[in-house]
Formats: C-alpha cells, sequence, structure tokens
C-alpha cells in the first residue's frame, strides 16, 4: 500500500519533471537543473541531517571539491564528463569519511563548528591553489559531449542531471528504507538504546557522512559543468548555510522534501534578488519559522493538514465529551 | 558449560560520591538472579557497567570468559548480553516493528551496498528480519500495533515492547531493569511466567532488578541485596526473606511504606 503509494508519487514527479522544459523557455531550463542540482544537496542533507541528526554548516566544501574535481579532470585533463562527475562524488565522499572523524567523539554545535572549520579550509586552498583551481580569477568549465550526445543547451543537460537525481533518489531512498538506516535513524533517536542493541555509532556515521559527501559532490560537480565557470564565491557560509535552509525547508524525510528543498534554493534568489544583502534575513527567519512551526518541511504538509482536519472534526464530533484518550506519559521513577 | 556472568570487585564513584563498592557475584547460564535493595542502592548503576554505559573504578566483569571492560557499548549484544532499561530506551518516531527489529540488527549484517541497490541477498537478510521481529512482537500480543510510532504508545505497552527488542538479540544473558514498573499484581505475574518461559525455552540466564518483591521471590533462584552500593546478603528467596539485615534494610522499609 505504502510502496504503492510512494511509486505513484515518484511516477507523477518524473512525469512532471519530463514536461516541465517544454512549457519554460531556455532561462527556465537552466533554473530547472539548477533545481535538481539543489534537490541532490538536499536529498544529501536528507541522510546526514534527517536520519543521522548531524548538523554540518560545511556541505558547501563537498560542493567545491565535487565541482573543482570535474571541472579539472574534465577541462585541463580530458576526462570524460561522466567520469569527472562521478570522480567529484568520490572525492567528496574521502572528504565526507574524514570529516567523520571529528563526529565520533564530538556533537551538535561542536560538530558544526568542526564542519565549519573544514569548509573554511577548503576554501583556502581552492583560493590559494592558482595554478589548478585558477584562484581568484576562476576557471572555465567545459560542458562535453556524453556518448555523442550534445550536452551544449540546457535543455538537454537539464535531462543529464535529472537521470542522476533519479538514481540518487532510488538509493537514498533504498537507504531509508534499509536495515543500515534504520539503524542510524535509531541511534538519533536514543544514542544509548541503539548501542546497546548492537549498532556501532563509527560505522553509522562514516556510512552518513560518506553517503551525504558523495551526493553533494555529485551536485557540485553538476553544478559545475552547468553555469560554465568556478570561483569560490560560489563555495562560502552563506552557500552552506543556505543547504541547511532548503533540507529543513522542503522536509527531511522523504525525496520528495527533497525536491521541494531544491526548488526553494533555486526559486528563493529568483524572488528575493532585490532584497540583496537582506537576503540573508530573510533566509534565517524563514529557517526559524519552519524549525518552529513546520519542522517536517513543506513536505510535512499535507499530513499536518489532515491531523488538524481530524482534530477539529473529532472535536467538533465529540462536543463536551473528552475528545481522545489521554496519552500515558512517563511512569515510576 | 560455558562460563556465565563473574562480577568480581565492582566499584563505581561518581564525583566521590560511591555508587557500588566491592560488590561481586555470579549469574550463572540458565540462571535467573535478582537484584534488590533500597533505591538509590546502586542496583542500575550496576547494570549500567555491565552494558559498558558506565565504567567502573575498579573490579572485573567477565562474561562467557570475555572482559567485558575491553568491549565497546556496541559490542556486547554479539556476545549475547541485551537489556531493558528502567525508564525506557525506545526509539520514539519508529513503529514497533522497527523497533523490535532494531534489536536484531546486528544478526542480519549485509554489506552497504546490496542494501544501497536492494540486491536479493539485502531484500531476503531484510524480510527475514522482519518476519522474525514480527513473531517476537507476536509473543507479547502486540502484533496488532506493527506499524503504530512507539512513541504513541502507553508506557506499560512500550515496556513490553522494549522486551520483545530485548528479545530479538536472541540473547543468552538477559539484563531487566524494573519491568513490572507500573504494572498491576496481574500483569506483574504474567510477566514473571513469561521471564521464566524465557529461561526455560530460550536457555537465556536472566539479571533482574526489580522492586516488586512478589516477583522476585517467585521467579529468582538466587537473589542479591545491595544496600548503598554494597552487597550485604545473597541467597536463595527463603534465606533472603528471613535474614534479619534484609529485612531491616529492604523488606522493612516496604512493609513502613505501605503502613
Amino acid at each position: 500500500m505504502r510502496a504503492l503509494k510512494t511509486h505513484g508519487l515518484a511516477g507523477m514527479a518524473l512525469a512532471i519533471a519530463l514536461v516541465a522544459p517544454h512549457a519554460v523557455g531556455p532561462y527556465g531550463h537552466y533554473i530547472l537543473a539548477m533545481v535538481l542540482v539543489y534537490a541532490l544537496v538536499c536529498m544529501s542533507m536528507n541522510v546526514l541531517m534527517g536520519m543521522g541528526g548531524q548538523i554540518s554548516i560545511g556541505h558547501a566544501a563537498f560542493w567545491a571539491i565535487g565541482a573543482y574535481t570535474s571541472a579539472v579532470l574534465v577541462s585541463k585533463l580530458g576526462a570524460p564528463l561522466l567520469v569527472g562527475v562521478l570522480a567529484g562524488g568520490v572525492l567528496a565522499l574521502l572528504a565526507g569519511l574524514l570529516v567523520a572523524l571529528p563526529a565520533l567523539r564530538v556533537q551538535g554545535h561542536y560538530l558544526a563548528i568542526a564542519t565549519l572549520g573544514f569548509a573554511l579550509v577548503v576554501h583556502q586552498i581552492l583560493y590559494e591553489w592558482d595554478a589548478v583551481t585558477g584562484g581568484r580569477s576562476g576557471m572555465l568549465v567545459p560542458r562535453p559531449d556524453v556518448w555523442g550526445i550534445d550536452l551544449s543547451s540546457d535543455l538537454s543537460y537539464y535531462h543529464l542531471v535529472l537521470a542522476v537525481c533519479v538514481l540518487a533518489a532510488w538509493l537514498t531512498h533504498n537507504f531509508r528504507q534499509s536495515m543500515d538506516g534504520l539503524g542510524l535513524m535509531a541511534l538519533r533517536m536514543s544514542p544509548t538504546a541503539g548501542q546497546v542493541m548492537g549498532i556501532g555509532r563509527a560505522r553509522s556515521l562514516f556510512m552518513a557522512f560518506g553517503i551525504s559527501a558523495f551526493l553533494t559532490g555529485l551536485s557540485g560537480a553538476l553544478f559545475g559543468h552547468l553555469i560554465g565557470q568556478l570561483s569560490t564565491d560560489s563555495f562560502t557560509l552563506t552557500v552552506s548555510l543556505s543547504f541547511m535552509t532548503a533540507a529543513v525547508v522542503g522536509g527531511m524525510n522523504s525525496v520528495a522534501g527533497a525536491i521541494l528543498g531544491g526548488l526553494f534554493l533555486a526559486l528563493a534568489p529568483e524572488l528575493l534578488r532585490s532584497l540583496k544583502d537582506a537576503q540573508n534575513i530573510v533566509y534565517g527567519l524563514i529557517l526559524i519559522g519552519f524549525m518552529h512551526f513546520l519542522p517536517g518541511g513543506i513536505a510535512s504538509l499535507p499530513q499536518r493538514l489532515g491531523e488538524l482536519w481530524r482534530h477539529l472534526r473529532e472535536r467538533r464530533a465529540s462536543g463536551d465529551e473528552t475528545a481522545a484518550v489521554p496519552r500515558q506519559k512517563g511512569g515510576t521513577a | 558449560m560455558k562460563e556465565g556472568l563473574k562480577i568480581r570487585g565492582l566499584s563505581l564513584s561518581f564525583a566521590g560520591l560511591k555508587a557500588l563498592e566491592d560488590v561481586s557475584f555470579d549469574v550463572p547460564p540458565g540462571a535467573i538472579v535478582g537484584l534488590i535493595g533500597p533505591n538509590g542502592a546502586g542496583k542500575s548503576s550496576l547494570l549500567n557497567c555491565l552494558s559498558r554505559l558506565y565504567t567502573p573504578n575498579q573490579g572485573q566483569l567477565r562474561y562467557q570468559g570475555v572482559d567485558l571492560l575491553e568491549q565497546p557499548v556496541h559490542g556486547l549484544a554479539s556476545l549475547g548480553i541485551m537489556r531493558t532499561f528502567q525508564n525506557l530506551e525506545m526509539f520514539p518516531e519508529a513503529s514497533a516493528l522497527d523497533n523490535v527489529l532494531t534489536g536484531s540488527l546486528f544478526r542480519h549484517r549485509v554489506g552497504l551496498l546490496p542494501q544501497l541497490l536492494t540486491l536479493p541477498r539485502a531484500r531476503r537478510a531484510h524480510a527475514r528480519a522482519r518476519r522474525e521481529a514480527r513473531a517476537f512482537l507476536g509473543q507479547v500480543a502486540l502484533e496488532h500495533l506493527a506499524d503504530t510510532p512507539v512513541g504513541e504508545l502507553a508506557f506499560g505497552t512500550q515496556k513490553n515492547i522494549e522486551l520483545a527488542r530485548a528479545l530479538a538479540g536472541r540473547p543468552s544473558l538477559l539484563l531487566l531493569d524494573e519491568p513490572a514498573a507500573g504494572m498491576n499484581p496481574q500483569e506483574s505475574q504474567w510477566l514473571g511466567e513469561r521471564i521464566r518461559r524465557i529461561r526455560d525455552e530460550l536457555a537465556t540466564s536472566v539479571l533482574l532488578v526489580e522492586h516488586d518483591m512478589r516477583l522476585v521471590m517467585s521467579v529468582c533462584e538466587h537473589i542479591v541485596v545491595l544496600v548503598q552500593g554494597r552487597k550485604v546478603f545473597e541467597g536463595t528467596p527463603a534465606e533472603v526473606r528471613c535474614h534479619p539485615l534484609v529485612i531491616e534494610a529492604y523488606l522493612g522499609e516496604e512493609e513502613h511504606a505501605a503502613a
């Protein structure tokens, strides 16, 4: 039943994704590709934050590693595009395993600061490493053919991003349904009980950081080939924070939430552009508002409205009688 | 015959406050051992040392010849040690079935890649684990709640699911921390029968921390009495019942409280 619903939703989303480009012009194709690039990032945040409960404010670093790896491999060494993208994901994955190391020792704010530190270091290295990354002036990123298919138009490139996105959505969905995914979520809900049940924190965290960094790396690589040029300005702290915001706004418990997060991240700058620097304030307010009023993100809206509706109906139906059996909580200490 | 649990000279203190002092006793294979004592006697602290949540200042913990103090917390499940908690440690947003399944994850290890690609190997293992978990849930007559998030269930129901979760790990040593808390006499009698059945059918030894004296006396073959972190006595239920120190330190207090 639930599987059927999931398949139905996935099919519908795919149909929309295939039809949507025909409703918009060339700039629309670019925006749509950006939506999917960001949806990939949100999927990665779903694994790390949603399932694992680990906070990272350094994901721009994995994004940058993916972007520069692919850009350098393709432009300087003539590697095929897909090889570059995959290598971007893999190198980000290795970096993710590295960042998992502090996560084994510290949690919460301390981990957040450790990820931030990592992002600053990566940013600085990319900035200083002139010979490879172009440093201050940045570098151009080509978009070569894949298997003879010309990707120079944003429309055709959009389809490549869509294919990667579908694959990534399938993988993250599988991970959420898997036994190791359950173990990771169990550790988030109760680290004590999780470990007592035999779930190792190290293994789970390496998986969460690895998968998350891999997806973000893929996204970064696809991003580089989409916009055609890279500079370190694309990988700042603000970007890391916007990733977190988008993941929360979309919803961290499903692929649907990740896609909504991608939509938010791609469209919000278009809508908020006139606000200039005040944009960050708006992002912050949105983040706080969602965490407070709708922690499940936009994806949880139908369920929340359903609950509200049932609640109102029950209230009206029962009148003065006790509406619901009070929940029993706690017990003897 | 394999060795059971051996506790030797266990001492634990928090910031100078002694929670346990030189405690020694055994839980032989297949035995049901009760651990009683007034509040603050150190019973839960002892269980927490056994599950490696606390590290004792002194002493030895060995199970089947393995030094428990050299094991990480998550290593105990595969040694056969599972437990429940005094105030519940559940995964509230997960379904009852997933909660129970969690207890058996370590027995159904599959590589990450087969799981991500949903290869037959991974699917089979997951289906098997699910089937087992459903059966364990059925043993506490809660199969109908399999899909309900545990956080929405009553305390007593969660206690039963927690027990099912511990059993899903097929433990050879089960640590129960006040499993009868919040239960009425009828429920606690049922629990007592169930603990006996677990031991008889699964050959699991049980270390039972409990305040319900009727349950402890009826189900345990051997009882250890802790008072203020020290073992003051151990023996059969009959011996414990008559021992003046125990009556004064523990049973007397109970009667006093009941009056």
